[in-house]
């Protein structure tokens, strides 16, 4: 009972202490937020698509295709008069693509012969892939019609308008096949919310750099000589770290619920199963107050400490795959990232929100994250009572 | 000493291959005030570190009402109040929060710890100040705040280590008061500084320590009984000085008596015992004394004496 006052003690000294410094507050809840939102909404994905049409006449073929479009969800049309004005649609980025309708294009279709439509996008942005299978589907739907009045219009003799008409009536009118999935396994249901990819990532980011930079507050403790007068109390060494070690605890789990909070409320992310999700934040959280602590104990210049922390945060960030994802590292880039506590993170993050793996499928990268925590916490322990327990 | 509060024997602690105290002993009796007093590097820290159970010394025990002190959570440090010389208080924080951690750091809880920092606050001038964050406060403020966190457990020793370092001279005083205050009140209290009238004013006793090793210890005229150092009382005169420098060469406890045309300096061990006679001789002779200047040997030539004059680093 005295052990557990003294810890929330010290947790509540340091909760306190952070709460009160607008510069750890921009760094933990600001900052991972902003750059969440701003990540997301950059390379997250694309919630309504922009495609243009350019109608030279106002044939069957042509409505048949302008209507298919706009009946495909997420998808605004844009008429353009011309091939030229649509392609400058397509450089200012207004239409992710765009699909050039000739001029008799009942004509062609009525023949047997193939026809091609010049397709217009820029393959760099985002939307480009997505609008071009908007159309790939349009056409193949228009095209299974045009099929089936060619074949009207040999087999019958009427006009192919009127049999393009009909098959319209009768695609429409005619049951749908019906198609039922079934998921096995516990693979992933829902679609995932553009921030799904990030939010993540910039949780393992954060509470490593927040961890870290903080710990210039644990270098203040001892040259102010607070560490020491507090070993001055009925506390031992052992205590005195376990108290200190428990408020960067508390630091780095409050911001992981802040995150995974303002993650899930205002950005839909789905952070996966909930008790694996918990284990992998404490576990985290024990990382983050290892490093913090270890930092702490080591360094002599606060503000060193919250100059380059931030820095060596973001490397090791950035090669924990918290900025690019690990897919897309090179071989050796991704063996040396199994050296870094980022690295097991991310993956189990990813297990847990992309894979909808449960508990036991992030226990791999859950158990080296204890190590690490443990490697942390000792070595932290070692220099902190070496450091307090000297005149 | 019988049934002293405090009993260090033997004190060692080495650093590598440095010794920096060897065999540092001494006692402190209930409400008494102990200073102890050093150069640069003599051991004065690593002692009340020792004494405050934050270092272990490697040999010599360390006994406050009977009860070993050690580094762990026993409860001889329950004993033990620290005021260190560095502010160590949460800057971020205001001096209530700062008791607050720390009384439960001592136990104290819930009503008993309100009362205690209500207590202390008094003691040390903060009271109208308590809810203030300590950065706020001036270099005085923050000194007494941080004597109130030593006091806040009621300790039956106070070790106070160089408290008034920095600090304007109404907050000097207010804090030499305060200590005088609780020594009156029953308080031991270890004393550490460099102002030897500090010591002079507020110690009942002191050992002086250096290169490790407590070299004297005694009440301020032992220590100067010790290095043979005399009271001189200069006296102006008008008329005769040579028979009145005859005359008090014959005065008990009158050691010598120098005369430099109308100036006499007479040395003594105990100038207020020679004074009056020293008055009545010149009345004999017929001597008018225009003045006097008593000028007792202080703390600060017993140290310079004993520790020498090298400057230390």
């Amino acid at each position: 009972m005295r052990r557990l006052r003294i810890v929330v003690a010290f947790v509540s000294v340091v909760l306190r202490g952070v709460v009160r410094d607008r510069t750890a507050l921009f760094f933990m809840v600001a900052l991972p937020v902003a750059i969440i939102v701003i990540i997301g909404a950059t390379f997250g994905g694309v919630q309504r698509l922009d495609v243009g049409v350019v109608t030279h006449d106002r044939g069957v073929v042509a409505t048949a295709l302008v209507d298919t479009l706009r009946s495909a969800k997420g998808v605004r049309v844009h008429t353009y008069a011309n091939l030229e004005s649509m392609r400058r649609a397509v450089r200012r980025n207004a239409i992710a693509a765009g699909i050039d309708l000739p001029p008799g294009l009942d004509l062609q279709t009525a023949g047997s012969g193939v026809i091609q439509l010049p397709f217009v996008t820029n393959r760099a942005t985002s939307g480009s892939f997505p609008a071009r299978n908007i159309v790939d589907d349009a056409l193949g739907r228009v095209g299974a019609r045009i099929a089936a009045a060619r074949l009207a219009v040999t087999a019958t003799g009427v006009s192919f308008p009127d049999a393009l008409g009909a098959a319209g009536t009768v695609a429409r009118r005619s049951p749908g096949v019906a198609v039922a999935t079934r998921d096995v396994g516990s693979g992933r249901t829902t679609t995932l919310s553009r921030f799904s990819l990030t939010a993540p990532q910039n949780l393992v980011l954060f509470v490593f750099i927040s961890a870290a930079a903080s710990s210039a507050a644990i270098v203040r403790m001892r040259r102010a000589g607070l560490l020491r007068r507090s070993l001055a109390s009925p506390v031992s060494a052992g205590m005195l770290t376990l108290g200190v070690a428990a408020g960067w605890f508390a630091i780095a789990v409050a911001q992981s619920l802040i995150i995974i909070g303002v993650g899930a409320l205002v950005f839909g992310v789905d952070w996966g199963d909930p008790l694996g999700a918990a284990v992998l934040v404490a576990v985290y959280a024990f990382v983050g107050a290892g490093v913090g602590l270890l930092t702490g104990a080591l360094a002599r210049d606060p503000d060193r400490v919250g100059a380059i922390a931030p820095v060596v945060g973001i490397v090791l960030g950035a090669l924990g795959g918290c900025m690019i994802p690990l897919e897309f590292f090179p071989p050796t880039m991704r063996a040396i990232a199994h050296a870094v506590p980022q690295y097991w993170a991310v993956t189990a993050w990813q297990r847990l929100v992309f894979n909808g793996d449960g508990l036991a499928g992030i226990a791999a990268p859950v158990a080296v994250l204890v190590v690490f925590a443990a490697g942390f916490l000792t070595l932290a322990t070692v220099a902190l009572r070496r450091d307090v327990m000297q005149a | 000493m019988d049934d002293p509060l405090l009993r260090c024997e033997n004190l060692v602690r080495r650093y590598r291959d440095r010794v920096a105290v060897a065999g540092v002993g001494f006692d402190i009796a209930r409400g008494e005030v102990y200073g102890l007093l050093g150069p640069n590097g003599a051991g004065k820290t690593t002692t009340i570190s020792m004494v405050a159970g934050i270092l272990r010394p490697d040999a010599g025990s360390i006994l406050v009402e009977g009860l070993p002190v050690t580094t762990g959570a026993g409860p001889a440090k329950q004993l033990i109040g620290l005021v260190p010389q560095d502010i160590a208080l949460y800057p971020d924080l205001s001096a209530v929060e700062n008791l607050q951690f720390f009384g439960r750091l001592q136990n104290l809880d819930g009503s008993r710890l309100q009362q205690r920092i209500d207590a202390v606050l008094e003691v040390v001038g903060l009271a109208d100040r308590a809810h203030d964050r300590i950065d706020d406060y001036s270099g005085g403020m923050k000194r007494r705040a941080n004597i109130a966190v030593g006091l806040l457990h009621q300790p039956h020793l106070l070790i106070l280590d160089e408290p008034t370092v920095g600090v304007d001279p109404q907050s000097r005083n207010q804090i030499l008061e305060s200590i005088e205050t609780l020594g009156g009140e029953g308080l031991s209290v270890l004393y550490t500084t460099h102002y030897m009238e500090e010591a002079e004013r507020l110690c009942d006793r002191v050992g002086i320590i250096d290169a490790g090793k407590i070299v004297a210890e005694g009440t301020r005229r032992e220590l100067v009984a010790l290095v043979g150092a005399h009271d001189r009382v200069h006296v102006s005169v008008s008329g005769d000085a040579a028979a009145l420098a005859a005359r008090c060469r014959t005065i008990a406890g009158v050691i010598e008596v120098h005369q430099t045309d109308s100036r006499l300096e007479i040395v003594s061990d105990d100038a207020g015992r020679v004074l009056a006679p020293v008055v009545e001789a010149a009345d004999v002779e017929g001597v008018a004394v225009t003045g006097v200047d008593v000028r007792e040997p202080d703390l600060e030539a017993v140290f310079l004496h004993l520790t020498g004059k090298a400057l230390r680093d």
